[in-house]
């Protein structure tokens, strides 16, 4: 299998002279054997220099001492993955007595470990070749997910491109229809405000594709691209709520805020906080008439996952609407004023983040359920 | 002779308003409707010549232009088969809703000014 390979560039981070002579002496073993293949090798004594090293070079595999001088345990590896692509085949090289931490380095991502006791040509070449192939399958995978994902867009995209066209021809039709009566009118010389209400209806209308539009950018953008920063909960909910606390009071509504956990999220913020103020949204335009209304917002941690729980005081009875609630263009709100995205575009959102948004079947009142992965945050002072 | 009369059918006010406004402007007599289920009852309580209805409409009864059209069938509510869809796109089957004798399916968007005198046609043809 390493046949198939006409070059290799091995990188070995390793303080021990010995081990690194070893490692050569071993790779020359391999070269002897595999003359097809042109094995090139450069070497690192300490991680500060391996990272420079491989930032600068393109590397096929690293093999990767666990303890260096200015790295301990997984330190090195942790540091390592993040300059490198997901997957990326890296081996730990450990001493004889550390089994279990040779197997935290795999959960952690390392491809293989080989014990530096072991090592001679054949181990090398097989953990060579065996990383090298779990490097490969593991990108393949990835790409295979990335263009079901990619497919699937395409498919709810061509769902909803007639939905599109249906949505927008209707207010087309309007504004068409009042161009229309606008130069018969001039034609006829008629008073001015005829006129006026003609033009007046196109700019409304106008105004109301425009919205979809705006709504459906939110859909084609490529948000894949928008880097991702860690914030924390909190913070995107205050921001939330600044954007329509007024709403509420003016509409005698009743926000209780109850635990808010301080998690943090990998996330593109202004999305979350698009999707936490639809929702916020929605709650109250179904609670507004409602003597006693009131919105909820509470949180918890399940799972290395953040759920929070956005309820109101009404319910929803209606099966039908309950069940297409997320469909894109789907909405009860009058003609023109609700573009019934929000729900769609909102579950979409939350999908990218790798969570889900459903509506709770078991609660008395509507309760929507967000759950997202959330990062431990790293500057946290423990030992 | 009875005036020919003509029901219009959409739930987009302002499009049934402009619609009722194309027709009156050519003398010609028109109800509004906007759904299937108000535009059944009109259909009930009197004689149309000329529906013309939008395929998709939300209707407070959740009937859809398939029943529509099958209740007017089944309850001989219009005599010509004077029915005219508009359609700013549908997922339906054209073949499928003109076997259930439809004169005519538009596009959305159109001009009324070249719509309107074409669909007056069809009540000129019926006398
Ligand atoms: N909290 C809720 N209580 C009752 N019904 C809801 C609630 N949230 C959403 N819905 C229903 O789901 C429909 C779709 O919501 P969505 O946010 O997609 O669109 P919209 O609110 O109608 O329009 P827009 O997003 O433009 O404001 C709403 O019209 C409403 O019928």
């Amino acid at each position: 299998m390493l046949s198939t390979l006409d070059s290799l560039n091995v990188f070995l981070v390793e303080d021990s002279p010995e081990d690194v002579l070893f490692f050569k002496r071993t790779l020359k073993h391999l070269r002897e054997k595999h003359p097809e293949i042109n094995f090139e090798f450069q070497h690192s004594n300490c991680l500060k220099d391996a990272l420079v090293k491989v930032a600068n070079t393109s590397f096929d595999i690293i093999f990767l001492d666990l303890s260096l001088p200015d790295s301990q345990k997984f330190l090195g590896l942790e540091k390592l993955k993040e300059q490198l692509e997901d997957h990326f085949p890296i081996v730990v090289l450990t001493g004889d007595e550390n089994d279990s931490l040779a197997l935290e380095a795999l959960n952690r991502g390392a491809q293989d470990y080989l014990k530096k006791s072991e090592m001679n040509a054949y181990n090398l070449s097989r953990s060579l070749m065996y990383s090298l192939e779990r490097s490969k399958a593991a990108k393949e995978l990835e790409e295979l997910r990335v263009h079901q994902a990619k497919t699937l867009k395409m498919a709810t995209l061509g769902e909803m491109s007639g939905s599109i066209a249906h949505e927008i021809n209707n207010p087309l039709a309007i504004i068409l229809g009042y161009t229309d009566i606008l130069l018969a009118d001039i034609e006829e010389g008629v008073d001015s405000d005829r006129l006026k209400n003609s033009v007046e209806k196109i700019e409304e209308t106008t105004v109301r594709i425009s919205k979809i539009i705006k709504s459906l950018k939110s859909y084609s953008r490529r948000s894949e691209q928008d880097p991702m920063s860690q914030i924390a909960f909190p913070e995107i909910l205050e921001d939330t709520l600044n954007l329509c606390i007024e709403r509420f009071k003016t509409s005698k509504i009743e926000l209780k805020i109850q635990h808010i956990e301080p998690a943090h999220l990998l996330c593109r913020d202004i999305q979350i906080s698009q999707v936490l103020l639809n929702l916020l949204n929605n709650a109250h335009d179904a609670v507004k008439k409602n003597d006693k209304a009131w919105v909820s917002i509470d949180s918890s941690i399940v799972d290395d996952k953040l759920k929070v729980l956005i309820q109101d005081s009404g319910s929803i009875k209606d099966e039908s609407v309950r069940r297409k609630l997320f469909s894109p263009f789907f909405t009860t709100k009058p003609k023109g004023e609700g573009t019934g995205l929000g729900m769609s575009i909102s579950k979409s959102i939350i999908e990218n983040h790798g969570g889900s948004l459903m509506l709770l079947d078991n609660s008395k009142n509507t309760c929507f359920e967000i759950s997202i992965p959330i990062v431990a945050v790293s500057n946290e002072k423990s030992a | 002779m009875k005036e020919p009369k003509v029901l219009i059918v959409d739930d987009e006010n302002l499009l049934l308003e402009l619609l009722t406004e194309s027709f009156t402007k050519h003398e010609i007599q028109n109800e509004k409707a906007n759904c299937f289920s108000v535009a059944l009852e009109k259909l009930r309580e009197s004689s149309y010549d000329l529906v013309l209805s939008d395929i998709r409409i939300k209707d407070k009864a959740g009937i859809d232009i398939l029943g529509f059209l099958e209740k007017i069938e089944t309850e001989s509510l219009m005599a010509s088969k004077n029915i005219v869809l508009m359609s700013g796109y549908s997922d339906l089957d054209f073949q499928e809703v003109e076997k259930m004798g439809v004169a005519e399916i538009i596009a959305k968007p159109f001009m009324p000014r070249k719509i309107v005198p074409k669909l007056i046609k069809y009540l000129r043809h019926n006398d």
